[in-house]
């Protein structure tokens, strides 16, 4: 299978994939049904995740949740790269089936250009708040932007599906492998996001989301920067919360998970490890 | 079409029996043991000095260029150094009964060497090692001499008798001058306080004796006048009333007899001391070896090694400074132990950075 890239970024030649969107060393990619590579794993960012899994599974009396979030205490962090590698993994390493759902909602187009318009009056450098996959867009595949712009407009969203009605099978964006599917989170302007995260409408399409797959997992916002992901975490059975190594303080972690005190952890993934301290040195101290 | 369900083994217990009991360990290896809270803190050390090795090194670098800047560009210097040795007792001493020199816990060495390091902090003995430096010196030259003498010489103890009196400085001839100076002066010091307070002993039992013998005479002369007045001069038989107060007259007469011999005893001992105080010094403190002046200046890598070693601990510990207050002022998560120890949280993933080695 030679998938096409997403949309507006640099085409590169991608490893062979296997049907399930395998590749021979180890690593992971996510196909939609066009043919685009929407995510790609690296061998060792698989490893790491495998590792996630064998851990929950054998450790854990009750194994990997039905309904799993990812969330993080800031932006930037790696959630929705972290929530795709896992599915992806799931989906390739075990016969469970499993889905993304996109919880990081967007703003309307016509919101956002008003906002753009204000704040390029005021300074043309501020800063926008957009999601991150926490990985390099230097890596194999294009990276994915929460499913903002790469896996664009032919598929309806959780928002559609919300607000206006579409049913399930329109909103479940199918991959090459039969167990990974994908549900984009949409647009809703700001004001909505509460009522629409605690409200009856999204637990009822969880409910059928559950029904459908055997795993499901919340790729949330982060927490210190909207109120959503308090909410949202409720819907899952645990969260786990995704740290970017040197960049979360410890201050922040503990402040992420006071504000999710009423949901259960699992746990932490430290994301985009690396240490600077020599292979042996390392060895020397025990890591 | 969604992949339909499938029947894997489902976990016993609804979704709130899983929250419920969610928050167990899934694993013990990440505990915060004592053991563990070591190793968190020597790796979160260890990542802040490999984030940015070269700035925490650039102490240790820097201190290094300067201690082998100062150690190699110092200057030459010679040394000259002069032995005495002290002895606790003499045969004077010994014979005079004057060999108390406070002697009791310390050697003489380390006494002599501790008395000649606190009279060089004494401007009159600086002003007599000057004024054998320089006889005409002015009072600005000695000052001036009074601030080399301080700085470059010193004294120390090598053994229990051998004292060792150096002088360093940039010229051999006055490395010479200032040891054989200071020692010379010393011994006089010594020599001149041992006659002085001789001296003022042979005074007091001079006065002592004039005391003793004037109350002698006096006594003896009442003895008499009562003899006398009596006519008992040639008396043979003597009543008994008077014969107790010649008897009580004669005791008087006695007492100040012993008194002036005692005097008198002592009077002779202080003058044998004092004739005696010159030469009990020059036995008790023997310049062995006199100073010399020095043929060549001392090897200066020795020091330099040492100034060399000094900087380089100091660079050390500044590099060591700087790493402990980075890691320090550093709150985020570098290590999967700062999770663990803090929130008593699971890691379950290290994801490593794609773009790492």
């Amino acid at each position: 299978m030679a998938p096409r890239m997403g949309l507006g970024r640099k085409k590169r030649k991608a490893p062979p994939l296997d049907e399930f969107g395998g590749t021979a060393d180890g690593g992971l990619a996510i196909i939609d049904e066009t043919g685009h590579l929407v995510h790609m794993t690296p061998p060792r960012i698989a490893g790491a995740l495998r590792y996630f899994l064998a851990r929950v599974q054998l450790h854990d009396a009750q194994g990997m949740p039905e309904r799993l979030a990812l969330t993080s205490a800031l932006i930037g962090e790696g959630v929705t790269y972290i929530t795709r590698s896992l599915a992806a993994a799931i989906a390739y390493d075990t016969d469970a089936s499993v889905v993304i759902v996109d919880c990081t909602f967007r703003r309307p187009v016509a919101e956002e250009r008003k906002d753009k318009r204000g704040r390029s009056a005021k300074s043309p450098s501020a800063p926008r708040i957009e999601s991150s996959d926490g990985q390099p867009d230097g890596q194999l595949p294009p990276p994915d932007t929460n499913g903002a712009t790469a896996e664009a407009p032919r598929h309806l969203t959780l928002a559609d599906a919300i607000e206006n009605d579409a049913s399930l099978d329109d909103i479940i964006i199918e991959t090459s492998n039969p167990r990974l599917s994908m549900v984009q989170a949409g647009a809703v302007p700001v004001a909505r996001r509460p009522a629409l995260a605690q409200g009856r409408p999204l637990a009822s399409l969880l409910d059928q989301l559950d029904e459908r797959f055997d795993h499901v997992l919340l790729d949330l916002p982060p927490v210190l920067a909207s109120s959503d992901a308090m909410n949202l975490s409720q819907l899952a059975d645990a969260y786990v919360l995704v740290v970017r190594q040197g960049s979360t303080s410890e201050g922040q972690v503990e402040a992420a998970l006071d504000e999710l005190q009423g949901g259960e952890t699992l746990g932490v993934i430290l994301n985009r490890f690396d240490s600077n301290i020599p292979r042996r040195l390392r060895r020397l101290v025990g890591t | 079409m969604a992949a339909s369900k499938r029947n894997l083994p489902v976990p016993a217990g609804s979704t709130g029996a899983i929250r419920a009991s969610r928050r167990t360990r899934l694993n013990a290896d990440t505990s915060a043991e004592p053991e563990g809270l070591t190793r968190r803190v020597v790796l979160n050390f260890l990542e802040a000095f490999f984030r940015r090795p070269w700035l925490h090194l650039l102490p240790l670098i820097l201190m290094l260029a300067l201690g082998a800047a100062s150690g190699f560009s110092t200057k030459q210097e010679f040394t000259s150094t002069g032995t005495i040795t002290a002895e606790s007792s003499t045969v004077i001493g010994d014979l005079t009964q004057s060999n108390n020199q406070g002697f009791n816990f310390d050697t003489p060495a380390t006494v002599v060497a501790r008395n000649i390091n606190e009279l060089l902090r004494t401007t009159n003995f600086l002003n007599v090692v000057a004024g054998k430096l320089q006889a005409d010196a002015t009072d600005s030259q000695k000052a001036l001499l009074r601030e080399v003498i301080a700085k470059d010489v010193g004294a120390g103890a090598d053994g229990d008798q051998l004292v060792r009196i150096s002088s360093t400085s940039e010229r051999a001839d006055l490395s010479f001058r200032l040891a054989d100076a200071v020692i010379r002066s010393y011994v006089e010091t010594v020599k001149a306080n041992n006659i002085a307070q001789s001296d003022q002993a042979v005074q007091f039992f001079q006065a002592q004796v004039a005391e003793a013998d004037t109350a002698r005479k006096a006594a003896q002369a009442q003895l008499d006048k009562f003899l006398v007045d009596n006519g008992l001069t040639e008396a043979v038989q003597i009543p008994a009333q008077q014969q107790q107060q010649i008897n009580n007259l004669q005791a008087d007469v006695d007492r100040a007899e012993s008194q002036y011999d005692a005097k008198l005893d002592s009077l002779d001992q202080a003058k044998l001391a004092s004739n005696s105080a010159a030469t009990e010094v020059d036995q008790r403190l023997r310049v062995t070896d006199p100073p010399e002046q020095p043929e060549a200046p001392q090897p200066r890598l020795k020091s330099a090694v040492l100034k060399l070693a000094v900087f380089g601990v100091l660079g050390l510990l500044l590099s060591l400074a700087s790493v402990i207050v980075a890691a320090t002022l550093d709150r985020t998560i570098r290590v999967p132990g700062d999770i663990t120890a803090k929130f008593d949280l699971d890691v379950l993933a290290v994801v490593p950075d794609a773009r790492a080695r």
